[in-house]
């Protein structure tokens, strides 16, 4: 049986979903996902998907739903490394994620996750300055 | 036009629609497809086997290989349950329509990933749905 | 088949193309073929037209063939394959001539060397399968797998394919192969003159043969020409849609021309594989060089920033021109929620202000 395991860093939840997601497994994360964000007090949650070949009008409602249950909690969730024929299917497809966050790959999706928890991370060039 | 290859999956559980889509992404890849054409219709296929298994209560997929008289080389999937059937056509094509727990985007959405989309239906008539993509 | 349908295709000269001649016999014998023949009214392209008809000529020949009288094959092909084996250098010699003196001859493109060369090559692969194969498999579904003629076609194919490439006409390309049968059938007549009816089923044979390898040097050209024309849309494409890194995690993609489908669908393509590869999470969409801006336009550029914004880039809309200004509120088109501005610089300085950069004169202000 195949699970997707949920890493830990700081106060941040980590999670790449490396096989093909099926259904159950889908519904399997959410639940995991939502209580261990209340267990670890999480502030925030990076969905990896650069490996993901297909998202579908299923997947993209897992991930919307995942970003609001995960909000409801105080946590904010970042979705890294949506591929380019990935996002223009998505586009296509006419999913549009309205609460999703989006980065381009795992390390600018952490920096996100940083500063929308307000932890200062040091300039790295990329932050917005304050104004 | 021609069918060089056809095969038949079943779709009675979502682990059958996982399946489906690592074959269309197969086939794709082996007669050199496009990534994104490929994501496309891997996308499609696995929007309608989803309607197939909750709203059709199962059936089965044909996947043919065409050739075109010019050369073009197209992938076709046939849907096919017998379940319900769908009473409007028309109005289950429009986003956001669903009677289910979907996005309601399914249907219109697969329409705009494939080439061409023919859907035949009715009242207690089962649902048949045929896509193909070109290369 | 009724026999005076049968009369009335022997009667047909043979190889010939004219289908106006021969049009009742094929309505009358084969109706399908009627269908095939409107094909002439239709305005297709030139050479497919030509292809359907030498096609068409082609299965009356192979059917006036099959309806006569059976003659004793192995007798007239051997004759072929003597003067093929045995005078293959006078064949040879006759043919460069035909070639050399032939109205479509283009020595611009192929030399005298080379021709004598692809000439030698294709006699001798052409000799050696219609000695292996004694000819008896030409009207049959076998000869498309056979080895030998495989080995014919292939090298024919290859020829073709290079003087498609070259600039050869499709006539001048086919004239190679077809202009081999003048110096066969002198060298048979020399060779048969004491039975004309026997050396008649030769020349056939011939005929079918030589004409099915023109027929697909034809193809293969088209085949060719369309390959080219793919290859220059291609990098045409690719050509007109550059994507510039205006600096570290900044890139400008210039659209210049007008925006169809496929056009966007390559240039959406291209921008976000840069910006995956880049890292870069803004890009300016500079549209300067855009013609028009209608609804289409307006909804391919929102496509490509939605998915930009899923990867996780933001975009920037620069050099929308007054006019198109005008001309897209008068539409109702509109970018929505994407930040819009006036000139590339102006993007550029917005994108250098979200990274919290700051471009100033070296020497302090005075």
């Amino acid at each position: 049986m195949d699970t997707i395991p949920i890493l830990q860093l700081d106060d941040f939840l980590l999670i790449s979903i490396q096989v093909e997601m099926h259904d159950r497994l889908a519904l399997q994360l959410q639940d995991e996902l939502t209580e261990r964000v209340v267990k670890t007090k999480a502030k925030g949650v990076l969905i990896d998907i650069s490996s993901v070949e297909t998202v579908d009008s299923f997947m993209g409602r897992m991930l919307g739903n995942i970003a609001l249950m995960t909000q409801l909690l105080g946590a904010e969730t970042v979705v890294a490394g949506i591929r380019p024929a990935v996002a223009i299917t998505i586009v296509e497809l006419g999913l549009s994620l309205p609460n999703v966050r989006t980065a381009l790959n795992v390390n600018s999706g952490m920096a996100m996750l940083r500063q929308l928890a307000g932890t200062s991370v040091g300039g790295n060039g990329h932050e917005r300055q304050p104004e | 036009m021609s069918v060089s290859q056809s095969e038949t999956a079943q779709i009675q559980d979502s682990e059958d629609i996982v399946r489906l889509r690592q074959r269309v992404r197969d086939v794709m890849k082996n007669e050199g497809f496009s990534l994104v054409d490929q994501t496309k219709m891997v996308t499609a296929a696995s929007e309608l086997a989803r309607n197939t298994l909750i709203y059709g209560g199962g059936g089965t997929v044909i996947l043919d290989i065409l050739k075109s008289q010019v050369g073009r080389v197209g992938l076709r999937l046939f849907f096919e349950d017998h379940g319900p059937g769908i009473a409007d056509i028309d109005q289950a094509l429009k986003d956001g329509f669903t009677t289910g727990v979907g996005l309601g985007l399914g249907l219109g959405g697969s329409k705009r990933l494939v080439n061409e989309f023919v859907i035949d239906s009715g009242p207690d008539a089962g649902t048949r749905i045929t896509i193909t993509r070109w290369r | 088949m009724r026999p005076e349908d049968a009369d009335d295709l022997q009667s047909l000269p043979p190889g010939s193309l004219d289908l106006g001649a021969m049009s009742p016999v094929i309505f009358r014998y084969k109706p399908d073929w009627g269908r095939m023949t409107a094909l002439n009214t239709i305005n297709t392209n030139s050479s497919t037209k030509k292809f359907c008809i030498t096609r068409l000529a082609l299965e009356i020949q192979a059917l006036i063939h099959h309806h006569r009288k059976k003659p004793t094959m192995p007798q007239i092909n051997s004759k072929t394959v003597e003067v093929l084996t045995q005078r293959t250098k006078d064949v040879l010699e006759d043919w460069l001539r035909a070639q050399l003196a032939s109205a479509t001859l283009r020595l611009d493109l192929v030399s005298e060397n080379e021709l004598r060369k692809q000439s030698h090559d294709f006699l001798t692969l052409f000799a050696t399968a219609c000695e292996a194969s004694k000819l008896q498999d030409i009207n049959t579904p076998q000869w498309d797998e056979a080895p030998h003629w495989k080995e014919v076609r292939e090298y024919l194919s290859s020829i073709t394919f290079s003087r498609a490439r070259q600039g050869f006409s499709s006539s001048e390309t086919a004239t190679f192969v077809l202009s081999l049968k003048q110096p066969l059938f002198s060298h048979l007549r020399q060779l048969m003159n004491s039975n004309s009816e026997e050396l008649i089923e030769t020349m056939w044979t011939v005929t079918v043969l030589i004409d099915k390898l023109a027929l697909l040097s034809t193809e293969n050209y088209q085949q060719g020409r369309e390959e080219i024309i793919r290859r220059q849309q291609q990098e045409l494409l690719e050509l007109s849609t550059p994507v510039v890194k205006a600096w570290d995690g900044v890139l400008i993609l210039p659209l210049i021309g007008t925006l169809d489908s496929a056009r966007t669908q390559i240039i959406m393509e291209n921008l976000l594989q840069t910006i995956l590869d880049s890292g870069s999470a803004l890009a300016i969409v500079d549209i300067t060089g855009v013609t028009t801006v209608d609804t289409l336009v307006a909804q391919h550029l929102l496509k490509t920033i939605a998915a930009a914004k899923l990867m996780g880039a933001d975009c920037i809309i620069s050099g929308i021109r007054p006019q198109i200004a005008q001309t897209m509120v008068h539409l109702g088109v509109g970018f929505g929620e994407v930040a819009t501005k006036a000139s590339l610089a102006d993007a550029l300085a917005e994108s250098f202000k979200r990274l919290g950069l700051t471009v100033g004169s070296l020497q302090a202000p005075a």
